[in-house]
């Protein structure tokens, strides 16, 4: 059995099932006149039937699933989706210029450690110039922090 | 002379000093990214989308298409000196580029590899000058019935071209119609799939899709492996191709410009599948193949021709059906929406300056592409030399930027991130990401197509049978996805699947 295809393919029709759903719940109308939820209603039940297969195919197979994180430095990818995420929690909160040279401090030292000196540097003129480049000559507006305006 | 007059239009729109800049930023940035391993074409277009917004309709549109083709020269580069293909069109360049340059040739790979762009990106633009109008008038009649089929069609060549299973080519397609369907119904204005949530009622957006899935699943595919780089450092000089060079050349360009054009037309077809077609056709031409694979300057030469020439080809259904035939001509059509512009028969139409124009641009890129790409491999060859670790969260800040701009709200980064974990996920388990992007595009203009054939049929299903263009592309469709369920049929497609990475 291949573990991950078999677990691949069943989100991948609980994802059908609810689309499905949806569009049941939408109205699917009549050929003649068909409802918001008609198309929903065919792709779900296309993607729960694609799905079915995949699923039956890692079922059945006996042969070496794929292998997807031995030998691999899959720690450095969680890290960078926990600072990525972390960053979009804070943006609105602090702001540009605060939250992303923190961001790119973070992922020059933490994933594949650059050298401090470098690392501040480059996380600083970055942040710098991509917020003089957006907010001054493109003029679009850049998130500001609401912390900072209620502390002010 | 109806061409040259419009062409004449055209030259006035494209050298006008703004465009002129617009096109030259575009082909510096399309070659950057094709000389940067891990930033595509795609993800460069979807950075400087919202760049183009704050200018005119013709300037974004032709920056746009200059990072296209530009993407395509600058991949060479790196195929030739470090063996890593910038973007994925430019694969089979490492194949005999690379052990050209460890032979000492590298100034000639890297010559003949942009001379025969350019040869073959000029060709392309003049058939695309020439054809482009016949097929738009012919495109008018086309009715939504007709309109069904090709996008299927070209949904299922994508699927049926794209490496490893055809079924989860086919899963990847439909979720991304589902993803296109997301937020209110065209018809009656019913939310879908929205989950109570504000920021879906309006759908989710292109640019973070696209960003999360080429964009940050990249990045987070290459910093889980040790990324080697062995870049050829020894001096590179003779850049001009010698008589021996050319006469071996000249034919494989040739080949190359007119499979790379036919190709670059078909949906789901495009550079990548050009570049592989020429690359096995010259070797079967050739008297002595034992030489491919070696540094046989050929291997260069008509890939570099074809894939150009196919980026050329594949304006030609966009321009004149408003149908994207890869990714990237479908982010092209997102651009055309943006400012508001629909390509299609009426284009020519109603906004001859923007159709002639990008044709007239691109021939004005391709020149600056080659007086770029020639004189500039050094200053290209020290990018390259930029260490990854320095390099990815720089990648990442661009993709936040372009995304945070493009809507001016942060859960569309959240939405990145998501769709950039989604894409690393899949992309470890088989499925690629290139389906879902075009079937995102694709898949309101298909549902609308789909209903409106119907309203007209008055819900009777054989409009789809009875309508010649309709019927011929849903027979095809049905006969690629029957295919591979037969064994000998199946081995053929599995040599001649790619990464369609875009």
């Amino acid at each position: 059995m291949k573990r991950a295809e078999v677990i691949a393919g069943l989100g991948f029709l609980a994802i059908g099932g609810v689309v499905m759903w949806e569009g049941i719940d939408l109205g699917i109308g009549r050929l003649r006149q068909p409802g918001a939820g008609f198309s929903l209603v065919g792709l779900g039940g296309a993607l729960i039937a694609l799905s079915l297969v995949v699923t039956i195919q890692g079922l059945v197979d006996r042969t070496a699933g794929p292998v997807l994180f031995r030998d691999t430095r899959w720690g450095r990818v969680l890290a960078t989706v926990i600072a990525l995420v972390t960053y979009a929690a804070v943006l609105p909160l602090i702001g540009f210029l605060a939250a992303t040279p923190i961001l790119l401090l973070v992922l020059l030292r933490a994933i594949d450690p650059v050298r401090w000196p470098i690392a501040g540097a480059i996380a600083v003129s970055a942040s710098g110039i991509t917020w003089y480049v957006i907010q001054k000559w493109l003029a679009i507006q850049l998130p500001a922090g609401s912390l900072w305006e209620f502390v002010s | 002379m109806d061409v040259i007059a419009n062409l004449g239009t055209g030259f006035l729109v494209a050298l006008a000093p703004a465009n002129l800049f617009a096109c030259f930023v575009g082909v510096v940035v399309g070659t950057l990214v094709g000389v940067l391993p891990g930033i595509g074409p795609v993800t460069a277009m979807s950075l400087l989308l919202p760049v183009t917004l704050s200018g005119s309709p013709e300037a974004g549109i032709i920056m746009m298409a200059g990072i296209y083709y530009g993407s395509m020269y600058g991949g060479s580069t790196t195929s030739i000196l470090v063996n890593i293909p910038g973007e994925a069109a430019s694969v089979v360049t490492c194949l005999d580029g690379h052990q050209m340059a460890l032979k000492g040739r590298a100034g000639t790979a890297l010559g003949m590899a942009a001379l025969a762009s350019f040869i073959a990106g000029l060709a392309a633009i003049v058939v695309l000058m020439l054809v482009a109008p016949t097929l738009a008038r012919v495109a008018v009649s086309i009715g939504p019935a007709d309109y069904v089929g090709l996008m299927v069609l070209g949904l299922v060549i994508l699927t049926f071209l794209t490496q490893g299973s055809m079924v989860k080519s086919l899963i990847m397609a439909i979720i991304g119609v589902i993803l296109g369907l997301v937020g209110l119904d065209g018809i009656t204005a019913s939310p879908r799939l929205t989950f109570d949530r504000m920021e879906l009622v309006d759908g989710i957006g292109l640019i973070p899709v696209v960003m999360g899935l080429f964009g940050v699943a990249e990045v987070l595919t290459n910093i889980e492996k040790a990324v080697r780089r062995d870049v050829v450092t020894s001096r590179i000089g003779g850049l001009l191709p010698s008589r021996a060079d050319w006469s071996a050349s000249a034919a494989p360009i040739a080949r190359g410009s007119v499979l790379g054009f036919l190709l670059g037309i078909l949906p789901g077809g495009g550079a990548v599948i050009a570049s592989f077609a020429s690359y096995a056709l010259e070797k079967r031409l050739s008297k002595t193949p034992e030489r491919f694979g070696h540094g046989a300057i050929e291997g260069v030469a008509g890939p570099e021709a074809a894939n150009n020439a196919a980026a050329g080809g594949a304006f030609v259904p966009l321009l004149t059906l408003g149908i994207p035939p890869n990714v990237v001509m479908a982010l092209l059509l997102g651009a055309f929406v943006v400012h508001g512009l629909q390509p299609g028969p009426l284009m020519m139409v109603q906004n001859p300056q923007i159709f002639w124009g990008i044709i007239a641009s691109m021939v004005v890129g391709n020149a600056m592409l080659l007086v770029l790409n020639l004189p500039l491999i050094g200053m290209w060859v020290q990018l390259l030399r930029i260490p990854y670790n320095v390099l990815f969260p720089l990648i990442l800040l661009f993709a936040i930027i372009g995304v945070y701009c493009s809507s001016n709200n942060v859960f569309d980064i959240v939405v990145m991130i998501g769709f950039g974990v989604f894409g690393y996920v899949v992309r470890k388990l088989g499925y690629e990401a290139a389906p879902l992007v075009l079937a995102f595009v694709l898949g309101p203009l298909l549902e609308t197509n789909l209903r409106r054939a119907l309203l007209m049929s008055q819900g009777d299903p054989s409009i789809f049978v009875t309508r010649p263009v309709a019927a011929i592309c849903l027979l095809a469709a049905v006969a690629l996805i029957v295919v591979p369920l037969i064994p000998a049929l199946r081995r053929t497609r599995e040599k001649v699947a790619l990464d369609e990475g875009a």
